[in-house]
């Protein structure tokens, strides 16, 4: 019997009135399989009556279920549950008043018991609780989320009766647009509720309107850039007036004939949003000084939004795990046993977070102190040219946001003692979890990341309401030609996969893809302005669709040659979490258009990389080290 | 591990006229250099013409919907790539005249058959 059967057995014996909360969580990955996954029954004390609503929608960046509710006459309590899905950009916080209306009362709120910042793909549920409810609200109550001046989802308690929610519209485009030096294709289209990209929630009688898109650039430029939130603008069916964007991916510096993933725009439409908009995108940069910005000439792109289905739930994002009917806690009510200490070993492996591996291996509760205690190893994967003897190197910090999920809560915790981790070898890092009120070890999960981007997330017992998160790192040898661009002789080494480097610049979905390189300047390489310097995330690409080039994200530093030396380099890529190694494309050039803005022309070379199947070495430390 | 290739350079360039004829596929040998020219000037936007779906690497295509995957070479493929120039230089200087400041749509490089790599003609004059 485990240790969470037995307890709920000492509560049963015991014949206590409480609202327990069984929360049967599995962390598996949606296989289309559309069975929900098992549940434990909840538990009732006499006087109660539990009710099942299974309703979503979007609210800000969540998706929010409501679960079940629970009516305690005798107590007149009414508990609502309710799971917020991260589905956005970053880190947010669910935070969502609701109040309760019914035939007879107009309006009582219902207090959450608690909201934490939870990072993306990441649930946490949430018990609503009403005072006061002097009858069951089920058969004619409504639940109103968020303020009156925010489009606020009304759910029926009674599933027969009609609830008023919005669920993403996801509309088909595929569209383009090209004035002077840039391109644009709009791949993805939706009508949302709200911002993924900052958790709000739209004015009430608005939506969202979402756009995903590539920028083609053929030609760098080394004053300006491409800045979405300036570079594109919507007008409305009938309007004149264009309107900006109100949230936009960051704004980047594409070399010439490169194409750039993953950008995206939010506009502001209206709740009746049916239509045909344009889109329009131009050349230059809008922001800032402009002498004539009413001359500015662009291209446009006529969107056509129709009402169309919601998105089915289940398909919102395949990476999501399946989880099952969120039941309420009475979390605010003392419990009425003392839960048992733990003390236990941990053989969940390891977990990759930013710029390192965690491999948790023991854990200990104390219920009286309420206080959590993870120990683990760290062991430091960044690839730098850092020997960590210069005057500026500063250590490896494992610096991260931990979360511990147990019971779809989040315990807040932080690192404890020593948070500098060795270059090489590993290092024992401790996580303090407080205001634990609750642990079970069958559900436990663990979250670590940087507050930003996506966490790295690792169950911790066999139901787990969380997946592993990124896969293991994999890496291997890369079989390529040694080629020469210019001044530089390069050969591909090797290649790793994973969440490489502690800052983030990769989205939800995506982990970088490193390659190793051994670069030579030529013995009669002349050095410039700058010396004989061979940037990396400058000069290295991937072959992409068209002939085009997919830029680096970072390099692990760049090379400071004398003429004829050799330095072993990186150079990272964003990849979709499903990339598979095999053969890649990959270009060089002679020279990089930022450190030598007054070339135009430039050696190139592009050529076969066989990237070996991957091995999961959880170190590869052969891969990460030889940075001469 | 493949053999080491150092691979010579060709170049092409509206100033200089006078070039051997540039190859238009990748080439196993190095005696058979493909060429790639890359003209500064501007060209057709979107048209099917300028989309050859067996370019060798470095000859970009015009982005839009027939774009196409560039195959992966099997040898390393060499080119001397020439910037376009920046459709949109002296915008700001064009303005204060009343003249928009574009669109100049400059495109990609495409490849060019022409063994001279003739330039087409000026760039950055608004329609």
């Amino acid at each position: 019997m485990t240790a969470r059967m037995a307890h709920l057995s000492r509560l049963l014996s015991a014949g206590l009135a409480a609202v327990l909360v069984i929360s049967g969580c599995t962390g598996e990955r949606s296989d289309g399989d559309d069975k929900p996954p098992a549940q434990d029954a909840l538990v009732l004390a006499p006087g109660q009556t539990r009710h099942h609503v299974g309703t979503s929608f979007q609210y800000g960046q969540f998706l929010a279920t409501v679960g079940d509710s629970v009516y305690d006459e005798n107590t007149k309590k009414f508990y609502l549950a309710v799971r917020f899905q991260n589905i956005g950009d970053g880190w947010a916080e669910p935070y969502v008043p609701a109040h309760l209306t019914t035939a007879s009362v107009p309006s009582i709120t219902l207090n959450p018991d608690e909201f934490r910042r939870v990072p993306p793909l990441v649930v946490q549920t949430v018990t609503y609780v009403g005072d006061s409810v002097e009858t069951d609200p089920t058969p004619d109550g409504r639940v109103t989320f968020g303020p009156p001046d925010r489009d606020q989802p009304v759910i029926a308690l009674d599933p027969a009766q009609e609830s008023t929610l919005f669920l993403s519209r996801p509309q088909e485009l595929n569209g383009w647009l090209q004035i002077g030096k840039y391109a644009v294709n709009v791949r993805r289209a939706r009508v949302l509720a709200g911002q993924l990209s900052n958790n709000q929630q739209a004015e009430a009688g608005q939506r969202i309107l979402r756009l995903d898109f590539d920028v083609y650039c053929n030609r760098y430029d080394p004053v300006g850039g491409f800045f979405p939130a300036e570079h594109l603008i919507l007008a409305a069916p009938g309007g004149d007036q264009p309107q900006e964007t109100i949230g936009a991916s960051e704004g980047f510096a594409p070399r010439s004939w490169t194409v750039s993933t993953g950008n995206w725009v939010e506009f502001v439409v209206p709740a009746d949003y049916a239509g045909t908009y344009t889109l329009l995108l131009s050349s230059v940069n809008t922001g800032g000084f402009t002498l004539h910005p009413e001359l500015i000439e662009r291209v446009a792109l006529p969107i056509t939004l129709e009402d169309g289905e919601p998105e089915p739930v289940a398909k919102a994002d395949p990476a999501l795990p399946r989880l099952p009917t969120p039941a309420p806690t009475a979390s605010s009510q003392p419990s009425p046993a003392e839960p048992e200490p733990l003390d236990v070993d941990l053989k969940s492996g390891a977990m990759n977070v930013p710029g390192f591996t965690y491999t948790p291996t023991r854990l200990h509760y104390d219920p009286a102190a309420q206080t959590a205690v993870v120990e683990g190893d760290a062991v430091y994967i960044e690839s730098d040219n850092s020997t960590g003897d210069g005057l500026l190197d500063t250590p490896p910090q494992f610096g991260f946001n931990a979360n511990l999920v147990s019971r779809g809560r989040l315990y807040n915790g932080s690192i404890t003692g020593n948070s500098v981790v060795a270059r090489q070898g590993s290092t024992p890092i401790t996580i303090t979890f407080l205001s634990v009120t609750e642990l079970d070890p069958a559900d436990l999960g663990l979250v670590i990341g940087t507050g930003t981007g996506p966490a790295a997330t690792l169950p911790l017992g066999p139901r787990s309401p969380v997946i592993a998160d990124p896969p293991p790192i994999s890496g291997g040898a890369v079989s390529a030609p040694q080629v020469t661009a210019g001044d530089w002789s390069i050969q591909l080494l090797s290649y790793r996969v994973g969440h490489l480097h502690q800052v983030r610049r990769i989205r939800p979905g995506q982990r970088e893809l490193e390659l190793k390189l051994k670069v030579s300047a030529s013995a009669s390489a002349k050095a410039k302005g700058l010396g004989l310097i061979f940037r990396p995330a400058g000069q290295v690409f991937l072959l992409s669709s068209g002939g085009y080039l997919t830029q680096a994200l970072a390099d692990g530093g760049i090379g400071d040659f004398e003429p004829g030396q050799t330095h072993v380099l990186t150079v990272t890529f964003a990849v979709p979490d499903a990339f598979t190694p095999g053969l890649l494309g990959v270009t060089v050039r002679g020279g990089d258009e930022i450190t030598d803005i007054f070339t135009n022309s430039f050696a190139e070379v592009t050529f076969p990389a066989e990237l070996a199947p991957s091995t999961s070495d959880p170190d590869l430390a052969d891969l990460t080290g030889d940075q001469s | 591990m493949m053999a080491a290739l150092a691979l010579p350079l060709a170049a092409c360039s509206d100033k200089a006229p006078e070039r051997p004829a540039p190859a238009t596929t990748p080439s196993p040998t190095a005696q058979a250099l493909p060429v790639i020219c890359t003209p500064a000037g501007p060209t057709t936007i979107g048209g099917a013409k300028n989309i050859n779906p067996y370019a060798a690497p470095g000859a970009r295509q015009v982005p839009g919907p027939d774009m196409t995957d560039v195959p992966i070479p099997a040898e390393p493929v060499a080119v001397l790539m020439e910037r376009p120039p920046d459709p949109d230089a002296n915008v700001a200087a064009r303005q204060p005249d009343g003249k928009p400041a574009g669109p100049v749509p400059s495109g990609p490089a495409p490849q060019l058959e022409d063994p001279a790599c003739e330039q087409p003609a000026t760039v950055g004059e608004a329609p």
